[in-house]
């Protein structure tokens, strides 16, 4: 679908920081509380829900097992223990309750193999929020850093991988998980994330949105990554180039139709995540351009190495994955 | 059920769990026949259920932690009257009727099945009993009586994810969560105390807040020493206390022998996962068909 922002507003309300900027967490737990109410689910935590914005649920629907909630408690506490959270996860989907397992993205890998287990191959529907997705987690460093989860879920049999950009589509995101079958996997910047959307988007999953249009080149972005894609696109129309952007928020399955569409007028698609650049975005792009019939040259930028502690933005700059970074290596392949 | 009748009723489950071996050739022979008198008094004397339907939310439920034992636990099913018999012979098999992804067939270690009355996917260790806490806390929150049994084994006890549950399941006190230790001092590769140091065993799960019922012999002191967990009258009673128990889950610790049953593979560490040959199959069959005729002549 088209979504067209003013490219020129938006870096200027950027540059000028009046853009709206909002912990794209915090609509994640919003959407929790509220869906709280229509549906029956149930919410574990593994000692991060401060962090991933589940406390508001647990005050709004109790924690089970604990007064004066005890039995009637929709809310887990797991202890700082990933492993058994998505197994137990199993138990509850087994007898009809949903789960909701919440965590770092990181943290959840440990989880991986007991999710297989106990969620995957018994077919169950759950919800999945790995929350500090990336390098741009920032200052924890790299053991805090997933640059692998993307990969890990995507391999998954009967997944919807999703990675929103800001706050609206995140609560729209999460809304609409809640009405998909199988393991929905969302993944979640750390990050108060400059706003891209209002409330005219409609999201929809496994639809991709072209944010700026173009023709030549089409970047191809998610989460994070994507208005970092906005201020590089900007520098490179400076330049007298016309790069289209795609944002994709679903990851998986990928929306071949805008892919192709894509494919037809860009001799070169350039995807950029915040993740390994094998196994993620890149790959999900590449896998359904290769059904495409026009072979097109595509670059895939992520995250080659583990990083390191400091501020989002440093660590975008020095990884690449901020607006100079991005546009530099579009520079440098046009070149070659 | 009386005491002769369910001995008949385990010596019958090892016939079956060394014919779906046998049949198969493939499968977990050893730690399927340690656990036949766990299996019996679950299925006989203390599990409610309607055989008639298997999927019933009413019914109490049992998890194999240990998931490789499905000789064992589909053979109890089985004369359970939850799994028909045409189901056995698919134990391992391929269903090539159905479409990828589907089969109306027995794996190696259980999936999720609620029409056979399997509520769980194991055969990873451990993950058995963090998803039989999860079937608690449901229970629990749906307000059914239901209760939850999961056996669990002495290798399964290795993993990490086991203690996470061990100690989640007493947070949550889940008093509808009974656990039973088939304690053989077996796994895989060789004995425990070879592969690695599990004791005390008791003594953990009772400082992670578990009522423990029994205790743990050592291996090298149980010469002769009679096992509770091939003793029904033990189990019984073990049970009854366990059921008593408020507030918090109960670990009944089952002392057994690995390949029970069969004197030729008796706490043998070979025959964790071997099948036997033609000859070694109906040899076996003859002696455990003839300790059946005792049994019920009332001779054992």
């Amino acid at each position: 679908m088209k979504y067209l922002l003013d490219l020129a507003r938006f870096v200027d309300e950027f540059e000028k920081k009046s853009i709206e900027r909002r912990y794209v967490r915090d609509a994640f737990g919003e959407a929790l509380c509220e869906l709280g109410a229509q549906k029956d689910f149930v919410v574990l935590g593994a000692d991060l829900d401060k962090s991933t914005k589940t406390l508001r649920f647990r005050e709004r629907f109790g924690e089970f097992g604990q007064e004066p909630w005890n039995e009637k408690g929709r809310w887990i506490s797991c202890g700082v223990s990933e492993a058994f959270m998505c197994a137990a996860a199993g138990g509850l989907a087994a007898r009809g309750l949903k789960p909701v397992i919440t965590t770092f993205a990181r943290f959840l890998e440990r989880g991986y193999e007991p999710l297989i287990q106990s969620l995957a191959i018994p077919g169950f529907d759950a919800f999945i929020l790995g929350s500090h997705g990336g390098i741009a987690t920032g200052q924890d460093g790299s053991s805090a850093q997933a640059i692998e989860d993307i990969a890990l879920f995507r391999a998954l049999p009967n997944v919807t991988v999703i990675c929103p950009a800001d706050f609206e589509e995140t609560q729209q995101a999460t809304r609409a998980a809640f009405e998909r079958s199988g393991i929905v996997y969302m993944r979640l910047s750390r990050n108060q994330l400059p706003k891209l959307f209002d409330e005219g988007y409609s999201f929809r999953i496994g639809a991709g949105v072209e944010l700026v249009c173009g023709q030549g080149i089409t970047l191809v972005s998610t989460g994070e990554t994507t208005y970092q894609a906005l201020l590089a696109i900007a520098k490179l129309k400076r330049e007298g180039l016309n790069p289209r952007l795609i944002h994709l928020p679903t990851v998986h399955p990928p929306d071949r139709e805008i892919l192709a569409e894509a494919a037809r007028d860009s001799e070169l698609l350039v995807t950029i995540e915040d993740h390994s650049p094998r196994g993620g975005l890149g790959d999900a792009v590449l896998e359904a351009l290769s059904q495409a019939k026009t072979p097109r040259r595509v670059v895939k930028i992520g995250v080659e190495r583990y990083a390191e502690s400091g501020t989002p933005a440093e660590l975008y700059r020095k990884y690449g994955l901020d607006a100079e970074g991005i546009a530099q290596q579009v520079r440098r392949v046009i070149v070659e | 059920m009386n005491i002769p009748e369910k001995k008949r009723l385990a010596n019958r489950l090892r016939q079956i769990a060394l014919h779906l071996v046998y049949k198969a050739q493939s499968g977990h022979l050893g730690g399927s026949l340690s656990a036949a008198e766990i299996l019996i008094e679950l299925y006989f004397e203390q599990m409610r259920y309607d055989p008639k339907r298997p999927a019933s939310f009413e019914n109490d439920i049992l998890v194999l932690d240990k998931g490789h034992a499905t000789p064992g636990f589909y053979a109890a099913q089985y004369l359970a009257g939850l799994l028909p018999e045409g189901l056995l012979k698919t134990y391992r098999r391929a269903d090539l009727n159905s479409r990828p992804g589907e089969m109306d067939a027995l794996q190696g270690h259980p999936k999720y099945w609620p029409e056979r009355g399997i509520w769980f996917s194991t055969g990873s260790l451990g993950v058995g009993l963090a998803q039989a806490v999860g079937l608690a806390m449901a229970e629990k929150m749906a307000g059914r009586g239901t209760r939850i049994y999961v056996i669990l084994s002495d290798g399964g006890m290795q993993e990490g994810i086991m203690w996470e549950a061990a100690r989640n399941a007493v947070y949550h006190k889940l008093d509808n969560l009974t656990a039973i230790l088939d304690l053989n001092w077996i796994q895989n590769d060789d004995f425990v105390f070879k592969t690695t140091e599990l004791r005390p065993v008791g003594a953990k799960w009772k400082s992670f807040g578990w009522e423990v019922i029994g205790e743990e012999i050592p291996f090298a002191e149980r010469a002769g020493a009679p096992l509770n967990g091939h003793d029904f009258a033990w189990l019984s009673q073990a049970f009854a206390q366990a059921k008593a128990v408020r507030g918090q889950p109960a670990l009944l610790i089952a002392n057994t022998v690995k390949g029970k049953g069969i004197p030729e593979i008796e706490n043998d560490p070979d025959w964790h996962a071997k099948a036997p040959t033609r000859e070694q199959y109906e040899r076996w069959m003859t002696a455990l068909q003839a300790e059946e005729a005792t049994i019920a002549a009332g001779e054992l």
